[in-house]
C-alpha cells in the first residue's frame, strides 16, 4: 500500500519537474516593456543588493522571467502568480559575474488562450561598487501624538533578513527616537529614548552607556544628533519643539520655538556650546564635515509670532569647531534660503567631501510631512547647487551616504504619498544620481499592505552586534547626568535661556 | 427509569453548556467585545510575523483568529463556551484516568466552564489569556498520556514541552502546566522519581522564562511572567482580578485535590476490606440517600446555579456594557437607537453625551433636543476635550469630523487610532473612505488591500475596490460626493474646534451639520454675541421656527438687550418661550435671587432648558472640567 503511494508521489514530482522545465517554444512579442511593481527599470544595482523581486502587473495565467547579463550568466524564474521571487544565491552569483555590465530581464506572460507573450526587456545596470550591507531604520506608524509598537531595526541588504536593534516592547513601550552612527560604523551608535526610561544610549565597540543630556544650561535634552568622525564627540541640537496640524496637503507641521547647538564629549561626559550657536535665532540639525573641522547646520531667525514660526525658512550655515582645543570659529552662511527661495534642512556631506546633499521645502525644517520636499546637491568644489534629478512629486527627504561615498539612501513617499520608504541611488563623480529604486522585499506585494513608515534610514557597514537584550538592560537603568564644560559662559547661557528666549508663542489661534 | 450516575452527570454537563451559551450570548454579548476591542485578524505573513517574535504570540494569533468571530454573537458565544468546555473535558479525561469516575466530575467541569465565561464579563479581557490556558490544558493532557506510557521518558521530555509551551503560550501557561504535571507525576509514578522531578519542574518553570527574557526575547519580566500583558493601548488595559487568578489556578488545584484524595483514600480502602460497617442499618440508609449519585449531582447543579447567578451579578458591569452598546450603535449609525438606549442610562457619561449629541445632529433635532441630555461638560460634550483625549476617543472623534466633512481632522484622529489599534477593520474602513473623499485613490487602494486580508471585510472591500478602478462610482456616491463638497481646501495650521467649524461653513454653507454644531458650540460656551452673529444665517436653511435651544438662547439675548436682533422677526421666538423665561426669572426672584435655593423648584419644569444649563449646569458654573474625567 505504502509502495503504491510512493509511486504516485514520485510520478507527481516527475510531472511537476517536467512542467517546470517545459520551455517556451513560441511566443508573440509585445512592443512595450511590462508593467512591474516596484519600479525596477533603468536602475543601477549594487552588486551586493538582495534580489529585486517584483510583481508583473500584466494579466496572465503563468509567468516566466529570465534574468541575464549574457548567455552564460542567467537565471530563470517560473511562477504561477505574477509575484516574481528570485533565489538569493543565484541572484548574487549572477550579479557578481556581471558587475559593470547590463542586466536584462525578459518577462513572458502566458495568456488565457495558452499562448505566451514576451515583453520588451527591462534593462538595468550592475554597479562595480557595493553598497554598505546593512540599513538601520525605525519603523513607526503614521500617528502624530501617540505611539504603540516601535522599534529600530537593521536589514541585511544582501538578503531579506531583518533583525531588531531595539524594540520598545522590551522597556514598557517607551518612545524610541533618533538613532545615529559614526560614519556608517555599526559599532558606534546612539539612540534616544523618551518618556518611559528616557535618556540617550551610546554604544561604543560593545560598551553601552546611558546618559541624561538635559542640563540646566541647555534648552532641552539633546535632540538631532551627529557623531564627530573621531567617535568621541556628538553634536546635538537642543530644541523646544511643537507640532501643529494642518488642513491642507501638509498634514502636520513641526516647528521650534527656539533651538541651539551643543557638543557632547563622550570621554569627559561634558556638554559645551558657544554664544554663536546658542543665539537668539534657531540653530538646528548639526552635521560634521568629513574631516571633523566644521559643523554644518541650519538656522532660522528668532520667532516673533505664530506665522513666522511656521513659515520661516532656514539658511545653511557652518562654523569651525576644534574638538581638541574646544575653540569655536565664526559662523558662515553657506546657502541663504533667500537665494533659492526654499528652506534648507538635513545638510550632509558625502564621505569623499565632494558634495553636500540637503533637503529643501517651502518652510520649516521637518520635511517629512511636506509633499514638496526635494533633495538638492551642492558641489563643494564649485559652490554650485541644484535640485537633484531623482526627486518625485511627493516627499523626497532624509538621506544618508554609504561609507564609500557614492551610494546613498533617502526617504521617499513617491509610491502613495503617505508611507515613507527607503530608496537607493548612486551619485557619480559628476554629481549625477542614478534612477532610485526602493528597498527590495522578499514578497514584492509588501509595500502594498505595510502600514508602517521607514524612518531615518542609515546605511551601516555591518550588523550591529550588541544584542537588543543588552541594550534593553541598559535602557532600564538611570542615565548618568552630563556635566557642563567649564569653558561654557554660564552667565551668558543663563541670560540666554531666561531673557532672550522667554517668549511663549501661541500654539493655537 | 433509574439514570446511571455517569449519564446523569453528562446530561447536566450538556445542559450546563447550553445554559452557558445562552448566558454568554445574552449577558456578555461577544459582539460588544469585538466592537470595543476592534478585533481584526489578517491572513498575511506580516501579520503572523508580528505575533511570532514573543512568547505567547502564537496563542495570541490563534485567539485573534477565533475572537474575530465574536462579531457574530451566537457563534462567538459558542466559541467561548466551546473553549472553556474543552478545558473542562480535558480535565475530566485526566481525572478519570487518575482517580476513576468521580462523583464531583460535574463540579470539576462546571467550575472551569463558569470561570472561562466569567472572565469575559470585563470587556477589556484579552481573549488570548483563555487560549494560552487552553494550550496549558492540552499540554498537561498530552503529558499525562505520555507519562502513562513512558513514565521515565516523560521526565526527559518535560523540558522540551515546557520550552515549547512557553514559546506558544508564555510564562503563566508554563506554571499551570508545571503545577498540574507535578500532581500527575506524583500520582502516577510509583517510584521515587517524583522526588527528583517535582523540584526540577518547578525550577524549569521559573528558569525557562528567565532565560527567554535574558537572551532571546525583547519583553519585560512583567509580560513574560504575567497572565496578561501590559501594553498599549491604554483603553484596553486589562486589570487582573480574582476571576482570572481562579481561572488559571483551577487545573492545578483540581489535580492537587485529586492527588490528596488518591493518597489518602488508598489506606482507608485497605482498612475497610473485610471489616464490618460500624454504623446502624437505619442510619446507613439515610446516609446512602445522601451519597446517592443523583442527589449529589443535583446538589452540585443547584450550588453552581446559585453561585453562577451571584458571580455574574457581581462581575458583570451592566453600565459598561451600556456604554459600549452606545458606541456600537453609533458605529453602525443607528441614531434613533442611540437616543433610545441612552435613556436607559441613569448615570452621566461624557461619551454618551458626545454620541447623543451626534445622534441628534444626524436626526436633525440637535437644536430642539440639546438639553434632553444633561450637557455637564459644555463644549467638551460636543467635541471630546483634547485634554481628556485618550485612545478610546480617537475613533469617535474621527467619525465626527468625517460626519462634518472635515477630512484632514478625521484622518488625523484615524491615524492616531490606527496606531493604537493597528488591526482594527473599522479604522481601516474609515481611512479608505477618507482617502476616497480626498481622491487619494492609491492610498484608498492601499488600505483596501490590507482590509482584503480580513475575511469578514471582503464584501465591503469588493464594493469599494470598484470605486478605485472606476472613480465615477466614487463621485456618484452620495456620502463621498457630499464630503467632497464640504471638506475645507484652505491650508491652515493649528485650527481649533471653533475655527474648524467656521472654516467648514466658509467652505460650504450647505453643511447644515456644521452650522448646527457651530451654533450649539456658542450656546454651550455661553457666547451669546457670537451665537447671534451666526444666527443671522438661519433663514438660509429654510427654518420657519427656531429650534428650542436656539430660541431659549435668543430669549436670554433679547431679555438682556431689550430688543430682538434686527435680522430676526419677532414671531421667530414663540410667545410660549417668552412667557417661560419670564416665569423662570420670576421664580428666581421669588427666592430673592438665591440660585441654590431656587434650583430644586426650577429643575422640575426647566431642567431641560438652556436657562437651567446657563445657571446650574454649564462647566463655567460648576468648574467640572478642572478635574480630568476618567474615560474607563
Amino acid at each position: 500500500m505504502i509502495k503504491n503511494w510512493l509511486y504516485i508521489f514520485a510520478f507527481l514530482i516527475l510531472i511537476s519537474l517536467i512542467s517546470c522545465h517545459s520551455k517556451i517554444e513560441s511566443f508573440k512579442e509585445a512592443s512595450r516593456r511590462p508593467a512591474i511593481f516596484p519600479d525596477y527599470t533603468d536602475v543601477l544595482i549594487p552588486p551586493n543588493m538582495a534580489p529585486l523581486n517584483f510583481i508583473v502587473r500584466e494579466p496572465g495565467a503563468e509567468y516566466e522571467v529570465r534574468v541575464y547579463t549574457d548567455k552564460e550568466n542567467q537565471m530563470v524564474v517560473r511562477s504561477g502568480s505574477p509575484s516574481i521571487q528570485m533565489d538569493v544565491d543565484k541572484w548574487h552569483n549572477l550579479l557578481q559575474k556581471g558587475m559593470g555590465t547590463k542586466l536584462y530581464i525578459d518577462v513572458f506572460v502566458k495568456e488565457k488562450d495558452g499562448n505566451w507573450q514576451k515583453f520588451q526587456p527591462i534593462i538595468n545596470e550592475i554597479s562595480k561598487e557595493s553598497i554598505d550591507n546593512h540599513l538601520a531604520y525605525r519603523l513607526i506608524n503614521t500617528a502624530y501624538g501617540v505611539w504603540n509598537n516601535l522599534g529600530i531595526y537593521q536589514r541585511n541588504l544582501e538578503n531579506f533578513q531583518e533583525k531588531p536593534i531595539l524594540e520598545n516592547k522590551s522597556f514598557e513601550y517607551g518612545c524610541l527616537n533618533c538613532h545615529s552612527f559614526r560614519q556608517n560604523d555599526p559599532n558606534n551608535m546612539m539612540i534616544h529614548i523618551r518618556a518611559i526610561h528616557g535618556g540617550t544610549i551610546i554604544i561604543q565597540n560593545g560598551k553601552i552607556s546611558k546618559i541624561d543630556t538635559k542640563n540646566k544650561y541647555t534648552l532641552s535634552a539633546g535632540t538631532y544628533p551627529c557623531w564627530h568622525p573621531d567617535g568621541k564627540h556628538i553634536a546635538y541640537s537642543v530644541n523646544k519643539i511643537n507640532w501643529h496640524f494642518g488642513t491642507g496637503e501638509t498634514r502636520m507641521e513641526v516647528s521650534d520655538e527656539y533651538s541651539d547647538l551643543v557638543v557632547y564629549d563622550i570621554e569627559k561626559n561634558t556638554l559645551t556650546t558657544s554664544p554663536q550657536v546658542s543665539s537668539a535665532s534657531r540653530e538646528n540639525l548639526p552635521n560634521w564635515s568629513p574631516d571633523g573641522k566644521y559643523i554644518y547646520f541650519i538656522n532660522a531667525p528668532k520667532v516673533t509670532g505664530f506665522e513666522d514660526r511656521i513659515q520661516a525658512k532656514y539658511d545653511l550655515m557652518r562654523i569651525a569647531y576644534d574638538v581638541n582645543t574646544n575653540i569655536w570659529g565664526k559662523v558662515d552662511t553657506v546657502i541663504s534660503s533667500k537665494a533659492i527661495g526654499k528652506s534648507i534642512s538635513f545638510p550632509k556631506i558625502s564621505p569623499n567631501g565632494k558634495f553636500l546633499m540637503f533637503c529643501t521645502s517651502n518652510n520649516g525644517y521637518f520635511t517629512i510631512h511636506h509633499p514638496q520636499t526635494d533633495l538638492w546637491l551642492m558641489n563643494l568644489q564649485t559652490g554650485e547647487y541644484h535640485p537633484m534629478e531623482i526627486n518625485s512629486t511627493q516627499t523626497d527627504s532624509y538621506h544618508c551616504f554609504s561609507n564609500a561615498g557614492h551610494w546613498f539612501v533617502f526617504s521617499s513617499k513617491r509610491i502613495d504619498g503617505l508611507f515613507t520608504r527607503p530608496y537607493f541611488s548612486y551619485l557619480d563623480d559628476n554629481g549625477k544620481a542614478s534612477k532610485p529604486f526602493v528597498l527590495p522585499q522578499e514578497n514584492p506585494e509588501f509595500y502594498n499592505t505595510f502600514l508602517k513608515n521607514y524612518n531615518i534610514p542609515e546605511l551601516i557597514t555591518g550588523e550591529v552586534t550588541v544584542s537588543p537584550q543588552a541594550i534593553r538592560d541598559k535602557v532600564m537603568e538611570n542615565g548618568v547626568p552630563v556635566k557642563l564644560d567649564p569653558s561654557v559662559d554660564t552667565v551668558y547661557m543663563r541670560k540666554h535661556l531666561t531673557i532672550e528666549k522667554k517668549s511663549p508663542m501661541p500654539e493655537n489661534r | 427509569m433509574k439514570l446511571k450516575f455517569f449519564n446523569l452527570s453528562n446530561l447536566f454537563i450538556f445542559i450546563t453548556i447550553l445554559i452557558a451559551w445562552y448566558v454568554t450570548a445574552s449577558v456578555i454579548s461577544p459582539y460588544l467585545h469585538y466592537s470595543f476591542q476592534q478585533i481584526g485578524f489578517f491572513t498575511g505573513a506580516e501579520f503572523l510575523k508580528s505575533f511570532s517574535s514573543y512568547p505567547g504570540g502564537i496563542a495570541d494569533y490563534l485567539a485573534t483568529y477565533l475572537s474575530q468571530f465574536f462579531a457574530f454573537n451566537s457563534a462567538g458565544s459558542l466559541l467561548i463556551v466551546a473553549v472553556a468546555s474543552v478545558q473542562g473535558l480535558l480535565t475530566l479525561s485526566v481525572l478519570k484516568s487518575l482517580a476513576g469516575e468521580l462523583k464531583f466530575r460535574y463540579t470539576a467541569f462546571t467550575v472551569i466552564l463558569l470561570f472561562g465565561v466569567l472572565v469575559l464579563c470585563d470587556y477589556r479581557y484579552p481573549y488570548y489569556a483563555s487560549i494560552r490556558l487552553l494550550l496549558a490544558y492540552i499540554f498537561t493532557w498530552g503529558f499525562y498520556r505520555l507519562n502513562f506510557r513512558w513514565p521515565r521518558l516523560s521526565v526527559l521530555i518535560w523540558p522540551l514541552l515546557g520550552c515549547l509551551l512557553f514559546y506558544l503560550a508564555s510564562g503563566s501557561a508554563l506554571y499551570v502546566f508545571a503545577l498540574a504535571t507535578i500532581s500527575i507525576f506524583v500520582v502516577t509514578n510509583k517510584e521515587r522519581i517524583w522526588l527528583f522531578a517535582t523540584p526540577l519542574f518547578l525550577i524549569l518553570a521559573a528558569l525557562i522564562p528567565y532565560i527567554g527574557h535574558k537572551f532571546i526575547f525583547q519583553m519585560t519580566y512583567r509580560n513574560i511572567y504575567g497572565i496578561t500583558m501590559v501594553r498599549p493601548p491604554e483603553q484596553l488595559t486589562y486589570t487582573q482580578g480574582f476571576p482570572i487568578y481562579i481561572y488559571y489556578s483551577l487545573l492545578p488545584v483540581i489535580l492537587f485535590v485529586v492527588l490528596i484524595f488518591v493518597m489518602f483514600s488508598k489506606p482507608n480502602k485497605d482498612k475497610e476490606l473485610g471489616s464490618k460497617p460500624e454504623i446502624e442499618p437505619n442510619t446507613l440508609t439515610k446516609i446512602s440517600f445522601f451519597r446517592r449519585t443523583s442527589f449529589l449531582v443535583v446538589l452540585q447543579v443547584i450550588v453552581f446555579g446559585i453561585s453562577g447567578y451571584f458571580l455574574f451579578g457581581k462581575l458583570h458591569d451592566s453600565f459598561k456594557k451600556k456604554l459600549i452598546t452606545i458606541e456600537y450603535l453609533a458605529e453602525n449609525e443607528q441614531w434613533a437607537d442611540v437616543i433610545r438606549f441612552s435613556e436607559s442610562i441613569n448615570k452621566y457619561d461624557f461619551r454618551v453625551n458626545f454620541q447623543v449629541n451626534r445622534a441628534h445632529a444626524h436626526l436633525g433635532d440637535l437644536g430642539d433636543r440639546l438639553f434632553s441630555y444633561p450637557q455637564l461638560l459644555g463644549i467638551s460634550g460636543l467635541f471630546i476635550d483634547p485634554t481628556n483625549m485618550v485612545g478610546s476617543s480617537y475613533l469617535p472623534t474621527s467619525d465626527l469630523y468625517f460626519d462634518l466633512g472635515f477630512m484632514g481632522e478625521s484622518q488625523r484622529y484615524a491615524f492616531e487610532a490606527e496606531t493604537l489599534l493597528p488591526n482594527s477593520p473599522r479604522i481601516l474602513k474609515r481611512l479608505v473612505m477618507i482617502n476616497l473623499v480626498k481622491r487619494n485613490y492609491d492610498l484608498a487602494q492601499h488600505f483596501l488591500k490590507v482590509l482584503d486580508q480580513n475575511m469578514l471585510c471582503r464584501d465591503w472591500v469588493s464594493k469599494y475596490e470598484k470605486y478605485v478602478s472606476d472613480t465615477t462610482l466614487a463621485a456618484n456616491d452620495r456620502i463621498i460626493a457630499e464630503k467632497r463638497r464640504f471638506s475645507p481646501k484652505r491650508e491652515l495650521f493649528s485650527v481649533g474646534t471653533l475655527q474648524g467649524l467656521k472654516l467648514l461653513l466658509e467652505t460650504n454653507r450647505d453643511n447644515r451639520m456644521a452650522y448646527d454644531y457651530l451654533l450649539t458650540f456658542f450656546i454651550l460656551d455661553t457666547q451669546l454675541p457670537e451665537f447671534v452673529d451666526y444666527l443671522r444665517y438661519y433663514s438660509y436653511y429654510n427654518l420657519k421656527k427656531l429650534p428650542k435651544s436656539w430660541e431659549e438662547a435668543l430669549a436670554i439675548y433679547v431679555m438682556r438687550n431689550k430688543a430682538f436682533p434686527e435680522f430676526i422677526p419677532q414671531e421667530t421666538v414663540s410667545e410660549n418661550c417668552l412667557k417661560q423665561i419670564t416665569s423662570f426669572t420670576k421664580i428666581i426672584k421669588s427666592y430673592k435671587n438665591d440660585l441654590s435655593a431656587a434650583k430644586s423648584t426650577l429643575l422640575g419644569e426647566y431642567g431641560e432648558t438652556y436657562w437651567y444649563y446657563w445657571f446650574y449646569l454649564s462647566p463655567k458654573v460648576t468648574n467640572v472640567l478642572k478635574s480630568k474625567t476618567d474615560v474607563r
